[in-house]
């Protein structure tokens, strides 16, 4: 950071996309990562946290409408009818301090492997829109995390709104690591629709930390479609998990190691989701 | 170099220029506010804590050009040594303190948090000064002051 020129902290949404458009210009949102890089290309810091309208959480008919700069602290308090697996997975994100820091937004577009937000966000199917200056675009979590989100944000874009549609949300997040305060072994989230009759009709299961990018569980989902909760079938999809994952290497933990916890921990936050509904929305 | 305006314990400091990768904790600790520690200087130890716009945050992690027009509040703005914030004082009546280190932060995300919950359940006090490492106490007595504080602040407004 030791080139940057200007500090600025615009008030409207077309400020912000009028100075990202300048080359050298940086985003800032809880700044987490940001005050640690010594990038010497950034030469503007466009701070995000003046808009007033990107710290709304807002409740729609059928969706919730965050906005990039809502905070993990923000998730944990708001009164909105937020799904479970995203209170839980900002939960899990560090401490106190750091979740009042750390933002939705900077949470999508630094998507280490272990970023917890990620997780849900894709087993929620969220749609994420992404403005520049003249043009605004909607992608899903799952395409915009096809590789890293990185290279799918180009130079003057900015995240501004996560849409998270609300049919199917009886949820659960669990975040596996040494200590609370760690970052993720792995975190995996699950979102279930189930039918009047109890059967499973609809899930959506993601990933990360064991992976290189978090990403959805395809296969899982497919096998879990139309099926009523057993032991068996969630020893089976448990199993089902681990094929065909390309699991990262983990100087924490050997690859036997990763399988074992995959295939746990994916029957269990299936499992936990099916259980949470009804006692929420 | 970039020029910033702030407050800081109510002091207002105008135009002074700042390194462009300066954070908020090397400025402080600059004009002379030495109770914010740089433990780490990445975000783990939480002894460069400060309150930021009314929000408990990590000093070292706040760029010193990000925090132009903003307020901030050191422990030096809860009380002083003849006059102690009663969360100072519960703090040393609970024997909370040890070498020292951590507690301005530890004070500062109390003091957060009996803002908010005037009458925090212990969960909700271990939650909120999660962050801060505290080498010797072991976290007990603090956790004991705070509730003691908080006691001490609904009898006072009682009063
Ligand atoms: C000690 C510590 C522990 C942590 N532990 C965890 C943990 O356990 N789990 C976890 O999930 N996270 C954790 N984090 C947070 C994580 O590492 C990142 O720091 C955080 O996700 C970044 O969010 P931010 O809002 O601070 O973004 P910033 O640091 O402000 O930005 C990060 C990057 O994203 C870009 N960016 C930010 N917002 C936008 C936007 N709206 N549009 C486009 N680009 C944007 C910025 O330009 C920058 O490149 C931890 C952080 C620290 C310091
Ligand atoms: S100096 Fe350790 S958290 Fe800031
Ligand atoms: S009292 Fe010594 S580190 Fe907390």
């Amino acid at each position: 950071m030791k080139n940057v020129e200007a500090f600025i902290r615009p008030d409207t949404i077309e400020e912000v996309l009028e100075n990202m458009a300048l080359p050298g210009s940086l985003a800032v949102a809880g700044g987490t990562t940001v005050a640690l890089s010594k990038d010497p290309a950034v030469l503007r810091i466009v701070d995000l946290s003046g808009v007033p309208s990107l710290k709304r959480i807002e409740t729609e008919a059928d969706k919730i409408v965050l906005g990039a700069m809502v905070t993990m602290t923000d998730l944990l308090l708001t009164e909105a009818p937020i799904p479970l697996c995203l209170r839980q997975a900002a939960r899990a994100v560090s401490s106190t301090p750091i979740r009042n820091m750390v933002t939705v937004g900077g949470e999508i577009a630094r998507g280490v492997y272990w970023t917890d937000l990620p997780v849900p966000l894709l087993a929620l199917d969220a749609t994420v829109k992404i403005c520049a200056k003249g043009s605004s675009r909607l992608i899903s979590m799952r395409d915009l995390y096809q590789e890293h989100p990185s290279k799918n944000l180009a130079a003057g874009e900015v995240i501004t709104k996560i849409y998270i549609p609300m049919t199917h949300h009886s949820s659960a997040f669990i975040k596996f690591a040494k200590t609370e305060v760690d970052y993720a072994m792995l975190n995996v989230a699950a979102s279930v629709h189930l039918s009047a009759e109890g059967l499973i009709e609809h899930a959506l299961v993601a990933i990360g930390a064991v992976t290189p990018l978090a990403q959805r569980l395809a296969a899982v989902e497919e096998a879990l479609r139309g099926q009523r909760l057993s032991e068996d079938l969630l020893r089976s999809v448990g199993t089902l998990a681990v094929q065909g994952l390309k699991l990262r290497k983990d100087f924490r933990v050997s690859s036997e190691y990763q399988s074992e916890m995959v295939t746990v921990h994916v029957a269990r936050v299936i499992e936990q989701a099916v259980n949470n509904a009804g006692e929420q929305k | 170099m970039i020029p910033i305006s702030l407050v800081v314990n109510g002091q207002y400091f105008d135009d002074i220029s700042v390194e462009p990768d300066q954070t908020l904790l090397d400025f402080l600790r600059e004009i002379g506010v030495k109770s914010v520690k740089k433990g780490c200087g990445e975000g783990d130890c939480g002894a460069c804590g400060v309150i930021m716009d009314g929000i408990y945050v990590k000093s070292c992690l706040v760029l010193a050009g990000q925090a132009n027009g903003r307020e901030i509040r050191t422990v030096e703005s809860l009380g002083t040594v003849e006059e102690p914030h009663l969360l100072q004082t519960a703090f040393v009546d609970e024997g909370a303190v040890q070498c020292g280190y951590c507690i301005p932060s530890m004070l500062l995300a109390a003091e957060r948090l009996l803002d908010r919950i005037p009458d925090p359940d212990e969960t909700q006090i271990r939650e909120a000064l999660d962050g801060n490492l505290c080498r010797c106490t072991g976290y007990v007595k603090q956790v004991k002051a705070v509730q003691k504080a908080a006691k001490m602040m609904m009898e006072d407004h009682h009063d």
